[in-house]
């Protein structure tokens, strides 16, 4: 048998690292779409795979993600730091536990919140935008916040013209024949989560979407919904305080993490979500953007968390981000310090594009950057340039942040050229200087560091445990997420359901018919737009029968319980 | 699975064309080859390559029907592999037209054919 390859050259390759928050995207051609980038106006076909990465992006830089990447720099540093002792060992397979317990429970729901930008976040009626959304409108509308504050203010609760401007972007994506590809490709995926969990996500966030409508109107507000979701499990310091807790170790560590995320979903459905969901839209138009600095950065917005563990958490997060990037006497230990906290510092920004390309330094400090020979960039060069002709990258990073957008262009980690679109703080830009840019160098500090601590493991006298633990984690995520997902089926037929869709997803339940399939993705994309009304006029687009599909659609839904589809009236619309 | 030394690798098919392919051609006609997850990373829902193993003229029209229905439907890159005693030989194609959108092209699939039946001549004369 043939071994199986990665993914092809022509395959795309677009994924975040949840540590350094760094991101690889394929999906922006530069050598295509410079003129675009520089204009903020991306082409339309990059927005399904960057407000997935963005998505993941903006959940990592979050009190949660960057609690989860100061443990694992953590492990990374006790892994340096082990002495042969037995409690050096624990402590590294402590946070080890920790750390894989957070990371493996979440991750479903990271791919969920992922695809729900993708399928189903859209302009609403409430004062919340998502950053997703947000970024959407500063990357492909060929807006310019600055100039268009005063017109476009975010928070205004009419349907504005910036809320336009995103909408006709979506709603020509979600139409478009490869987004039905994305979409098909979604509902057959493994509903097992040993495959990322992209589809027990999804369908666990869409049957909770009208779990939370049913007791508040601003859950209506896809984009309401989606931005809720992402804080009440991200920003959430109760379980930064469990994630740090210094109470527990080992197993109870996990436990207890476990426990608390299990808790956390059941509370979302259990509480009464009104007065939270109103005190998060009051919180969102008071929200500003952070401090420069991610010591100072703010993640306070405690959805039905205590006020006593969510200081907890804050006070724990503090501690641990002091003892990694605090001066250190020893040599080595401080080399580490500046390291990490240069990781930390540079998570908030987001590599858009990458692309090789030749730079000339002349004797006057004026960089040229070359792509395939042909001059595309120019302008003064960074202090202390040295003149020559290299091979290097041209890059360009976007601030989620403060929403600048830098072209670098760079010869390894060496910084030549860099140019901010917008006006910037000039301490802002100081401190880009001192961010790595060599991407494949982050990569693989990132790899060696994973090697190291797998070699740890593997020696470690209690290394057993760790993968034990890991045993059992497996199938608490599997029960957690394969109950979400089918959380509306009728009672007495979820197992049926859910041994259908363990390996195909939807495939089985819709009787192996590829139409069907191919139905229950449009409708539903249909839906996300408000374009039901057109449904017949889709689905003759793309050689189908719309009567009849969801005629089948609503029948299959009678007998195996998993209703795809409901009637809104004289419209179907799709459920999953 | 392997009912024979050639295989005919798809690469960029959704799921749901693979698992189409799959239940026309057979489930021994047809392996899917899910890009692997990496435990390190939290990337964008990947496609899918395809292995046929069987190549009879109504498997290829299935396969054809698939690539023909894509808007754009071309280069379709094709890998096809021999292997020998553990060892795999392959040969990169790129099918530069593919057919217009909707229809099974005759065309097409005489194009796949010709392929297998090239590369297989060509692997067995190596």
């Amino acid at each position: 048998m043939t071994p199986v390859h990665g993914g092809s050259p022509g395959d795309a390759d677009n994924w975040v690292d949840p540590v350094t928050n760094l991101a690889v995207l394929s999906v922006v051609d530069l050598k295509l779409n410079l003129g675009g980038v520089l204009h903020r106006q991306l082409p339309r076909h990059c927005f399904g795979p960057l407000v997935h990465e963005m998505t993941h992006h903006w959940c990592f830089h979050s009190a949660v993600g960057n609690a989860l990447a100061c443990l694992s720099l953590r492990i990374r540093r006790r892994a340096f730091l082990l002495d042969g002792t037995e409690a050096s060992e624990l402590a590294l397979l402590d946070d080890i536990i920790r750390y894989d317990t957070a990371m493996e429970m979440l991750r479903p729901l990271a791919e969920g919140l992922a695809l729900f930008a993708e399928f189903d976040m859209r302009p609403g009626q409430t004062k919340v935008r998502s950053q997703p959304m947000l970024w959407t409108w500063l990357l492909f509308t060929g807006r310019d916040s600055e100039h268009d504050e005063e017109s476009d203010a975010p928070n205004d609760a009419s349907f504005n013209k910036m809320d336009f401007d995103v909408f006709r972007i979506i709603y020509d994506s979600r139409l478009s024949a490869e987004f039905l590809a994305r979409k098909e490709n979604l509902l057959v995926q493994p509903l097992d989560v040993d495959a990322g969990g992209y589809l027990a996500g999804y369908l666990t966030l869409k049957q909770f979407w009208p779990q939370a409508c049913d007791r508040s109107d601003l859950f209506e507000d896809a984009d309401f919904f989606f931005a809720f979701m992402k804080s009440w499990f991200y920003d959430d310091y109760g379980l930064v305080a469990t994630l740090l807790d210094p109470g527990t170790v080992m197993i109870d560590s996990g436990n207890a993490i476990a426990g608390y995320l299990h808790q956390r979903f059941n509370d979302f459905l259990a509480a009464d979500l009104a007065p939270i969901a109103r005190e998060f839209e009051r919180g969102e138009e008071r929200s500003t953007p952070s401090g420069n600095s991610f010591t100072e950065r703010e993640f306070d917005r405690p959805l039905l968390t205590d006020e006593e563990i969510a200081r907890a958490g804050r006070e724990r997060h503090q501690a641990l981000v002091s003892e990694l990037t605090d001066d250190n006497p020893d040599p080595a230990l401080q080399a580490l310090s500046h390291m990490d906290a240069w990781t930390l510092a540079q998570r908030e920004t987001m590599c858009l594009a990458s692309v090789p390309a030749r730079i000339e330094t002349n004797s006057k400090n004026r960089v040229t950057v070359y792509l395939e020979e042909v001059p595309m960039l120019g302008g003064p060069g960074v202090d202390g340039g040295v003149p020559g002709n290299e091979d290097g990258t041209l890059q360009i990073f976007f601030s989620p942040t403060f929403g600048y957008v830098a072209l670098v262009a760079s010869i390894g980690d060496r910084i030549a050229f860099l140019h901010f679109l917008g006006d910037l703080d000039e301490e802002i830009q100081k401190q880009f200087l001192g961010y790595n840019v060599d991407s494949q160098a982050i990569i693989d500090i990132g790899r060696r560091s994973r090697e190291a601590v797998a070699n740890v493991l593997d020696d470690a006298n209690h290394g057993h445990k760790v993968d034990n633990w890991r045993e059992s984690l497996a199938k608490r995520v599997e029960a957690l997420y394969a109950a979400g997902a089918t959380l509306a089926v009728d009672a007495g037929q979820g197992d049926a359901v859910r041994e259908a869709m363990r390996r195909t997803g939807v495939w089985k339940i819709v009787g192996r018919n590829a139409d069907l399939v191919r139905a229950l993705a449009l409708v539903g994309l249909a839906g996300s737009v408000g374009a039901l009304s057109r449904s017949e006029e889709l689905f003759a687009t793309h050689g189908l029968d719309h009567d009849a599909s969801m005629q089948r659609l609503m029948e299959l839904g009678e007998r195996t319980g998993m209703r795809l589809v409901s009637r809104a009236g004289k419209l179907f619309v799709g459920n999953v | 699975m392997a009912t024979s030394e050639t295989q005919l690798r798809i690469p960029g098919f959704t799921r749901l064309e693979a698992l189409e392919i799959q239940e026309a051609a057979g489930e021994d006609a047809v392996e899917i080859v899910d890009k692997p997850a990496n435990p390190g990373q939290f990337r964008e829902l990947a496609t899918a390559a395809i292995l046929l193993w069987k190549f009879t003229p109504a498997i290829l029209t299935v396969v054809a029907a698939i690539i023909a229905r894509r808007k754009a439907a071309g280069p379709i890159k094709i890998t096809v592999d021999k292997t020998r005693k553990g060892k795999t030989e392959h040969y990169d194609i790129e099918i530069t037209k593919g057919g217009k959108e909707s229809v099974v092209s005759s065309e097409l699939v005489k194009q796949l054919a010709e392929i297998v039946e090239k590369t297989s001549s060509a692997l067995k004369d190596a």
